[in-house]
């Protein structure tokens, strides 16, 4: 009797370890395909997020930001969208993107900005690595309602909103399905070093919604992100800490 | 053997019948009439265009509807593999000028509203919303809100059929398949051929043509996608109590649209709340 119990439980963890790397297998690969087009949606008028879109969409960036790789992106068709190939995956882990290193760090002090803190200067304990503590964030609250004359809500509670409530099930956690969003082309962008214009389909993890003149925004770490609402899902395109 | 002609006779009436009254409600020409019944039978270009035209009048004269669609469209992966995804979508039009519309998929829900003043994309799962401040029109709101705003609708043809926007003088070639059925009602099953798409339609039989499925083959991508959906019509929906007006609750947050360069502290739209 117990040796029948022992034999289901070892076969039954056996099934779902196996389950789980098959998962694990299809999901990376997954990941790994790019999209080169969808079909169209209207014999009326050709969908507008397929077309090439103009890199001036992007922020007006002073100073040398270098071109979102997509242009050069030989792969791509006319008709397939090109924000698509510069979207970005900070879950993806270690690619770089293929631009100039030196391009990578933005200057602290960025022309016209008003906010007499640089960026880099802002004490912020929980870049990068690991889950800033409360009081970081409270200590990060202050700082924004300190710079932001009181007009700053921190809503600190970026997971609920980002991950668990809009998954139903899905891949990576995280509510963009990963292949007609996910496009793992580009490639990940540690935190602290993104490039401002740069697209993402999803956050890294331990991000925080600050509010500065009732535009929401994510910060994870010293990479602030700005929510967008693009074609037909919700991209994060990385900004300078707002002022 | 009898049987057999019996019925095809038998399917072959049907579906005269059947356009012959699609025909008649437009309120068509005597010459227009007679083709009908003389093109029934061949492949008729004429009468397949013809066909839709009758559609896109009797979409534009309705003064309002709720569609539920079923909609699947085809992913080309990089490498030539092809992946469908498929969508719900409900559709509430009430002329003049207001929309409601749900699309829902496994991995989230958009709403977006439409009250002849505003229009929002707000998505609940995530509560974020944004929105701009629309034309009068919703034909012109749809167009804005593709042309600036990038936004992708699933039924798009719905709103341009009938319009200036829905060109049927763009069709190459015309055909009538014969009947189809979808969801157990019968209909007039068409194929159309333009340069850069494929496409298919089934318009409904007898006093109603409304298009019950609408098959869309890319040509201008070699793995050929497809974009599938299926149709059920409610054409005297109840509108009390349905809401075209997005109110934002306590937790909403509004974003922009990814045309709209950010520039911080210009936000004047951004005091809804």
């Amino acid at each position: 009797m117990s040796q029948s119990i022992k034999k289901f439980a070892t076969l039954f963890f056996a099934t779902i370890f196996t389950l789980t790397l098959v998962g694990l297998t299809a999901e990376t690969a997954d990941a790994r395909k790019g999209v080169k087009g969808k079909a169209r949606t209207s014999v009326s008028r050709p969908n507008r997020s397929m077309k090439a879109r103009p890199a001036k969409k992007m922020r007006p960036a002073k100073a040398a930001r270098p071109s979102r790789p997509a242009a050069s992106k030989p792969k791509m068709k006319p008709k397939t969208r090109p924000s698509q190939g510069a979207k970005v995956r900070p879950s993806q882990g270690a690619k770089t993107r293929p631009m100039p290193q030196g391009d990578r760090k933005r200057p602290a002090q960025q022309g016209d900005r008003k906010r007499p803190t640089p960026q880099a200067d802002r004490n912020r304990p929980g870049q990068g690595a690991g889950k800033p503590s409360r009081s970081d964030r409270m200590a990060d609250r202050k700082i924004n309602k300190d710079i932001n004359l009181d007009r700053d809500i921190n809503i600190d509670r970026d997971i609920d909103i980002d991950v668990d409530v809009d998954r139903h099930g899905g891949w990576h956690g995280h509510h963009h399905h990963p292949i007609a969003t996910g496009l793992a082309v580009g490639a990940a962008v540690a935190v602290g070093a993104a490039v401002v214009g740069s697209v993402v389909n999803a956050l890294p993890p331990d991000c925080t919604t600050v509010i500065v003149n009732n535009v929401s925004y994510r910060q994870c770490g010293s990479t602030w992100y700005e929510p967008r609402y693009s074609g037909d899902d919700v991209t994060y395109i990385v900004v300078e800490a707002p002022q | 053997m009898k049987k057999k002609t019996l019925l095809s006779l038998l399917l072959f009436a049907s579906m005269a019948t059947g356009l012959g009254t699609a025909a008649t409600e437009q309120a068509p020409t005597q010459k227009e009439s007679a083709e009908t019944v003389e093109t029934v039978g061949d492949s008729g270009h004429a009468l397949a265009i013809r066909a839709l035209g009758q559609m896109a009048a009797y979409l534009r004269s309705l003064d309002r509807y709720h569609v539920m669609g079923r909609v699947s469209r085809e992913t080309v992966l990089e490498d030539g593999q092809k992946l469908q995804f498929d969508k719900e979508v409900s559709l509430l039009v009430a002329k003049p000028n207001r929309m409601y519309m749900e699309t829902t998929t496994a991995y989230g829900t958009r709403r977006f509203y439409y009250d002849g003043k505003q229009f929002t994309v707000y998505l609940p799962g995530l509560r974020f919303y944004a929105t701009f401040d629309a034309p009068d029109t919703l034909l012109e709101t749809i167009l804005e809100a593709q042309e600036k705003h990038g936004l992708e609708f699933p039924l798009a043809d719905l709103f341009f059929w009938g319009t200036e926007y829905g060109d049927f003088g763009v069709i190459e070639d015309a055909m009538l398949v014969g009947v189809g059925r979808v969801d157990g009602v019968t209909c007039n099953h068409f194929a159309f051929r333009q340069k850069e798409v494929d496409w298919q339609i089934c318009i409904k039989r007898g006093g109603n043509p409304l298009p019950l499925k609408l098959v869309i083959t890319t040509k201008t991508q070699p793995e050929l996608p497809q974009y599938v959906a299926t149709l059920k019509w409610d054409t005297a929906p109840v509108l009390a109590g349905r809401n075209f007006s997005f109110q934002p609750g306590k937790d909403d947050v509004r974003i922009r649209f990814a045309d709209r360069i950010p520039s911080a502290g210009k936000d004047a739209e951004g005091d809804e709340k």
